[in-house]
C-alpha cells in the first residue's frame, strides 16, 4: 500500500484530529517499519506494518486503541533479522572461544589472560575441532554460526538436527579421525569432548527441559540428547561438556533451564548442562506487571482473545488460556521469521483468528 | 520505503548531495550579490556563521556544477542561473571550458601538522597546500574536459610564461600526468612525515618555503588539442577555520602579499575571529575583502531581496519533492488572518480595551479618543481592534508625558498623526500576547526569522513541510496552513533552537542562560503599557565604555568579564546574537547592539523587526549569565 494512504488509514482508524498527533507517532513507526517491522516474514501478501497496524487497531474499541498503539511505541520489542545475524555472528568469537580458552587453561594451570599461550597449545586446537555443534530447532542458524567463524567450524562438526542417526553419526567420527591425522594429534578412538546445542530463542524452557509430574518423568531435547550422547559412539563419556548456546532467552527460561537440567543431570549422573544466553530477556520487560494504565487496561479486557488458540499445547506451558502466551510469559517480544507464542496473543494471533494479531504467527505443530 | 527524509533538511553542501540535484536546487539570487570585483585578483574572504550558505556558493564555481548549470541552459527552471553565470562571466553561450573554479577544503589533514611556528613546520604546511592545490587543478581540469580515465589527462598540456619557470618547488612539467604523479607522491612524503615518530629532518621532506601553487595557477596555461583551455581561474578554499590559528595566519597573510591577480576565495566560520567578533569595525583593508554573508541582506532593500532568494530556494525543494502536491512553498502557508478564526479573540480585545479605560472615561481630554474607539469598537474587525491597541498605547504615553495644562480634549485626529507603523507594530505585539492572535506566520515573517541563513530557513521550512505533510494525513483537501497551525509549528522549531544551544558551545549552560535572560529583559522592556520602544526591544547594546570593561577587565571581575566575552563571542559567531554597530549621538556614545536572533525572538514572544534595544551594563550581562535575570519588580522584593 502506497505510504501515505497507510498513514492516512492509521490517521482514521485513530481518530486523529489536530496536527499534534500525526507527528507524535508516524515519523517513529514509520522509520521502524523501515528498518525492520516491514520485513517480518509472515505477513501476508502486499501487507506491511502500519498498514496491518491499523487493521490491527480496527478491531478495538475506539477507547482502546490509544492503549494499543502504546502497547506498540513503547513496549514491544522486535529482533529483526540482522539483529539476530549479529547476535550469531558473535556467539563464535565471543562465546565458544572463549569456553576453549577456559577449559584449555584450567587444563594446563595457564593464567586465561595469557591468550597467546594458551591458544598456542596444542590441545587448544584438538578441542575445537573435538566440537560437536548440533541445532535444536531450524532457528539455530548452523549455517550462519559456521560461516562466522571463518572456517574453525567445518561441515563435519556441525549439524542442523539435535537427532543423529547412526550413519550420520559414524561420518562425522570419521571425519574427526582425519582432521586430528592432519593436525598430528592422537586418533585412536577420536570422539568430541565439547557438544554445543544452539538454538535462537527461549521464552519459558519447558521445551529443552520439563517434568511431567504425572507420568514422574523429565520430558524434553535436553533429556533426549544426553541420552544419545551416553550411548558412547559420539562423545567419551568420561570426558565431555555440554553447553546450551541460546540466542537469546528470557530470565524465566534461563532459571527454569538451570533448575530443572541441573536435577536431570545430578539425578541421572550427567555432566552438568551449560546455559549460554547472549542476549537475555530481563524479566521487567513482561507485561505481567504493567504499570501504565492504559496498556494495562488494554490488556485487561478478556474480548481481545480468541478461544481457538487454547489447545492442548498451551497447556503443557501450565496456563489455562493464551491470552498472556505459553507459560503465561506476557512477552512484548517479536522475531522477524516468527512471532514466538511466549509472547501475548494479540502479537501473534493467526491471520484466521478473531482478533488477529499484530504479527501473525506460523504454529509448529498441526492444529484441526 | 515508508520513511522518506523530509527535503528541506538536505544540506546541499554536503558532498552526498548529486550534483545534478545541487543545480537543481540552487538558487541563483545569491548571485546578484556578488560584485564584480569578486572575481578580480586579491583575497576576498567569505565569513558567516554555519549555514549562511558559504560551501553551497563556493560549489556552484567548480567544474561538475558549471558544467551541470551548462548542460541545463535551454530548462526553463535552470535558465536563470546559467544567465547569472554568463553575466558573470563564469559561462558562456558557446562554451564550458573557459573558467575554471578550484576547490579545497582545510577539513583534513592540516591540522594533524606538526604545531609550531618554525620553519620546517610552516614549509610542511605551504608544501602539503600546494601538492593539492595543484592536484585539485588538473583533476578539476579533467572534470572540466570530461575525462575519466587517467589516459584521459595525457591529452593535457601545460605551459609557463619564462618568469614561471623559477618555482623553486613545483616542477615545470608540460604533461599534466606527470604533474599529477609529482602532487600525489609529495602528499604521501607530507603524511610519511606525519606518520614518523621523531622528527628525522630528511632531506626528503617537503619544504616549501612560499606558497607557489597559487603563483603556478596564476601562470600556467593550460591546452588541449593545441586550443587552451580554463582562461579564467578562481582558487576558492573553504573551512579556514579548521586550520590552527598559526596556519590560517600565515595563509592569509602571504596570499595577501603575493597581491596575485587570481582572484582567491577563502570561506570561515566566524567564530574563527574569537573576541573580535565583538567589536564590529570595518576590518577591510586595501589587499583583503571581506565579506559577510548575513551583511548581505542587512539593509531593508536587501531584506526584500532576501525574501526573493528565500522563496526561490524553498520552491525549488518543493518541486524536487513528491510528498506534498504542490510546487510553490509559499502557496501552503496562509498570508492573512481569517476573521471567522478570530472573531472571539477581536471580541475579547474589544471588552478589554472598555476594562483598561474605565479609569480615565470621564476625563475631558481623552474624550474625543475614547469617542473614536466607540465607533471603531462597533466593527469587529482586525483593523479596528489595531486601532484599539494603538489608541491604548498613545493613552498610555499621554498619561505618563503629562503636564500641568488645561484639561482640554485632544483631537480624535492626532491618533493618525501619533501613531506610527511602528506603534502599529507595538499593537501587532500586544494583540498577539494577550489575545493570542498568530504574528509568526507568512512567507515573510518566515524569512525574518532566518536572521540571513540559509540552515536556519530550512530548518523552519522543514517544520512547516511536517504540517503540511500530517495535513495530509488527516485528509485535508489541501496541505494549507493556518497561521495558528504555521505558528505552532514555528514556535515549535524556536523552542528547539533554544533547547539546542548548550549543546553547541564551550559554556553552553551560561550561553542559555544569557539568551534566556536577555530575551526576558526585552520582553519586560516590550510590553510595558506605553510601549517606549515600538514596536519592541529585540537587543541589548553596550556602550563603547562597557565594551571596554570586557577588553581590559579590573582585577575582581577578570574570571567573570573572560567568560562573559567568550560566552558573547561564541553567541554572535553562531548568529544567536546579531551584532550591529550603534553610531554615537549627542546623547550616547558609539557601542555594539546584541539583537537576539530573530527565530529566538519568536520564542520570546518578541516582534521581529530589528529596531528596539536598550543600554545595559557588562555587570549586567555577567550576572544574568550566572543567575540569570530577574523582573525588576521580583528584584525589589529580594532586596527588601
Amino acid at each position: 500500500m502506497h505510504d501515505q494512504n497507510a498513514a492516512q488509514i492509521l490517521a482514521k482508524v485513530m481518530g486523529w484530529q489536530n496536527l499534534e498527533s500525526p507527528p507524535a507517532y508516524l515519523p517513529k513507526l514509520q522509520l521502524l517499519a523501515d528498518y525492520k517491522y516491514d520485513h517480518y516474514q509472515r505477513f501476508g501478501p502486499g501487507r506491511r506494518f502500519i498498514e496491518n497496524l491499523a487493521l490491527w487497531l480496527d478491531q478495538f474499541d475506539a477507547d482502546d486503541r490509544p492503549g494499543a498503539l502504546k502497547l506498540v511505541t513503547e513496549r514491544l520489542i522486535f529482533f529483526s533479522e540482522s539483529e539476530f545475524s549479529h547476535l550469531v555472528s558473535t556467539a563464535y568469537p565471543d562465546l565458544i572461544i572463549k569456553e576453549c580458552l577456559r577449559l584449555v587453561a584450567e587444563e594446563n594451570n595457564i593464567k586465561t589472560y595469557l591468550i597467546g599461550k594458551i591458544s598456542s597449545q596444542q590441545r587448544f586446537k584438538e578441542l575445537q575441532l573435538k566440537s560437536l555443534y548440533l541445532g535444536l530447532s531450524d532457528g539455530a542458524r548452523t549455517n550462519e554460526l559456521r560461516r562466522a567463524s571463518s572456517g574453525d567450524i567445518t561441515n563435519e562438526q556441525i549439524w542442523q538436527a539435535y537427532e543423529l542417526s547412526k550413519e550420520k553419526a559414524e561420518d562425522m567420527l570419521e571425519n574427526l579421525q582425519k582432521s586430528l591425522k592432519n593436525q598430528g594429534l592422537k586418533t585412536q578412538r577420536p570422539r568430541f569432548n565439547l557438544v554445543w546445542l544452539l538454538d535462537d530463542f527461549s521464552g519459558s524452557g519447558n521445551t529443552y527441559i520439563r517434568y511431567d509430574r504425572e507420568k514422574s518423568a523429565f520430558k524434553g531435547k535436553i533429556k533426549k540428547i544426553y541420552e544419545r550422547l551416553h550411548r558412547g559412539d559420539l562423545v567419551d563419556p568420561s570426558h565431555y561438556e555440554v553447553f546450551l548456546l541460546l540466542y537469546t532467552a528470557t530470565r524465566q527460561a534461563i532459571d527454569h533451564i538451570e533448575y530443572w537440567s541441573e536435577r536431570f543431570t545430578s539425578e541421572n549422573g550427567y555432566k552438568p548442562l551449560q546455559l549460554r544466553v547472549i542476549c537475555p530477556i530481563e524479566p521487567e520487560v513482561s507485561l505481567k506487571n504493567e504499570s501504565d494504565s492504559k496498556i494495562k487496561d488494554f490488556l485487561s479486557k478478556k474480548k481481545y482473545y480468541d478461544e481457538k488458540a487454547t489447545d492442548k499445547h498451551i497447556a503443557i506451558g501450565g496456563s489455562d488460556d493464551a491470552r498472556m502466551g505459553f507459560a503465561d510469559c506476557a512477552l512484548p517480544v517479536v522475531l522477524a521469521h516468527n512471532c514466538p507464542n511466549n509472547s501475548i496473543y494479540l502479537l501473534w494471533g493467526p491471520e484466521s483468528y478473531e482478533p488477529f494479531g499484530l504479527f501473525p504467527r506460523v504454529s509448529r505443530h498441526r492444529e484441526f | 520505503m515508508a520513511y522518506q527524509t523530509n527535503p528541506f533538511l538536505e544540506r546541499m553542501s554536503e558532498r552526498m548531495t548529486s550534483d545534478l540535484e545541487f543545480v537543481r536546487l540552487f538558487s541563483p539570487k545569491i548571485l546578484e550579490k556578488l560584485s564584480n570585483e569578486t572575481f578580480d585578483g586579491g583575497v576576498h574572504i567569505f565569513r558567516s556563521a554555519p549555514g549562511a550558505g558559504k560551501t553551497t556558493l563556493l560549489r556552484a564555481f567548480t567544474p561538475p556544477s558549471l558544467r551541470g548549470f551548462w548542460a541545463s541552459r535551454k530548462s526553463p527552471e535552470l535558465v536563470e542561473s546559467f544567465q547569472k553565470l554568463v553575466k558573470l562571466g563564469v559561462l558562456k553561450e558557446q562554451s564550458q571550458n573557459e573558467f575554471l573554479g578550484v576547490l579545497l577544503s582545510c577539513a583534513s589533514g592540516y591540522a594533524d601538522l606538526p604545531p609550531g611556528a618554525n620553519i620546517q613546520n610552516e614549509g610542511l604546511f605551504r608544501a602539503l597546500f600546494d601538492c593539492r592545490t595543484v592536484l585539485k587543478t588538473l583533476r578539476s581540469l579533467g572534470t572540466l574536459l570530461g575525462c575519466t580515465n587517467p589516459e584521459d589527462f595525457e591529452k593535457i598540456e601545460i605551459e609557463y610564461d619564462f618568469n614561471a619557470t623559477n618555482f623553486k618547488n613545483i616542477p615545470s612539467f608540460n604533461e599534466a600526468r606527470e604533474l599529477i604523479d609529482w602532487a600525489e607522491k609529495t602528499e604521501r612524503k607530507v603524511y610519511a612525515q606525519l606518520d614518523a615518530f621523531s622528527d628525522n629532518g630528511s632531506e626528503s621532506m617537503p619544504v616549501h618555503v612560499q606558497f607557489e601553487s597559487v603563483v603556478w595557477l596564476r601562470e600556467a596555461r593550460f591546452f588541449v588539442n593545441q586550443k587552451e583551455i580554463a582562461l579564467k581561474r578562481l582558487l576558492m578554499v573553504d573551512d579556514l577555520h579548521k586550520l590552527r590559528k598559526a596556519q590560517r595566519s600565515l595563509l592569509i597573510e602571504e596570499l595577501t602579499e603575493q597581491r596575485s591577480t587570481l582572484p582567491v576565495w577563502l570561506a570561515e566560520r566566524s567564530i574563527v575571529l574569537g573576541d573580535t567578533l565583538l567589536s564590529q569595525g570595518a576590518r577591510e583593508g586595501r589587499d583583503v575583502h571581506e565579506h559577510r554573508l548575513e551583511d548581505l541582506w542587512s539593509t531593508s532593500k536587501n531584506s526584500a531581496q532576501f525574501i526573493g532568494f528565500a522563496q526561490s530556494i524553498l520552491d525549488r525543494r518543493m518541486v524536487a519533492q513528491d510528498l506534498v502536491p504542490t510546487k510553490s512553498f509559499s502557496q501552503c502557508l496562509r498570508q492573512e488572518l481569517d476573521l471567522s478564526e478570530i472573531s472571539s479573540k477581536i471580541e475579547k480585545g474589544i471588552s478589554l480595551f472598555q476594562d483598561k479605560v474605565k479609569n480615565i472615561e470621564n476625563r475631558v481630554r481623552y474624550s474625543e479618543w475614547l469617542e473614536r474607539a466607540k465607533e471603531i469598537s462597533m466593527e469587529s474587525s482586525l483593523e479596528s481592534l489595531f486601532e484599539l491597541y494603538i489608541t491604548r498605547i498613545l493613552l498610555a504615553r499621554d498619561q505618563q508625558n503629562q503636564q500641568l495644562s488645561f484639561d482640554m480634549a485632544l483631537p480624535a485626529d492626532e491618533i493618525e498623526d501619533r501613531g506610527s507603523s511602528a506603534a502599529r507594530g507595538a499593537a501587532a505585539i500586544f494583540m498577539h500576547e494577550e489575545l493570542k492572535i498568530p504574528y509568526y506566520f507568512g512567507l515573510e515573517r518566515l524569512c525574518v526569522m532566518a536572521s540571513a541563513n540559509i540552515e536556519e530557513l530550512l530548518t523552519l521550512a522543514a517544520a512547516l513541510f511536517t504540517g503540511m505533510q500530517n495535513k495530509l494525513v488527516l485528509r485535508n483537501p489541501d496541505p494549507i496552513l493556518t497561521p495558528l497551525e504555521q505558528e505552532k509549528l514555528l514556535k515549535e522549531a524556536a523552542k528547539r533552537k533554544r533547547d539546542f544551544i548548550p549543546r553547541n558551545h564551550t559554556e553552553g549552560k551560561r550561553a542559555q542562560k544569557l539568551i534566556d535572560s536577555i530575551g526576558l529583559y526585552c520582553r519586560q522592556m516590550t510590553f510595558l503599557p506605553n510601549a517606549p520602544v515600538a514596536p519592541g526591544v529585540t537587543g541589548i547594546r553596550l556602550s563603547s565604555s562597557e565594551l571596554k570593561k570586557l577588553e581590559s577587565p579590573i582585577s575582581g571581575n577578570l574570571n567573570e568579564h573572560t567568560v562573559l566575552k567568550r560566552v558573547l563571542s561564541e553567541c554572535a559567531a553562531e548568529n544567536l546574537l546579531i551584532v550591529r554597530e550603534s553610531s554615537a549621538s549627542t546623547s550616547r556614545e558609539h557601542g555594539s547592539i546584541f539583537y537576539l536572533n530573530r527565530t529566538l525572538c519568536a520564542h520570546f514572544n518578541l516582534p521581529l523587526q530589528l529596531g528596539g534595544w536598550k543600554d545595559v551594563s557588562v555587570q549586567e550581562l555577567a550576572e544574568w549569565m550566572e543567575t540569570g535575570y530577574v523582573p525588576r519588580r521580583q528584584h525589589r522584593l529580594r532586596t527588601n
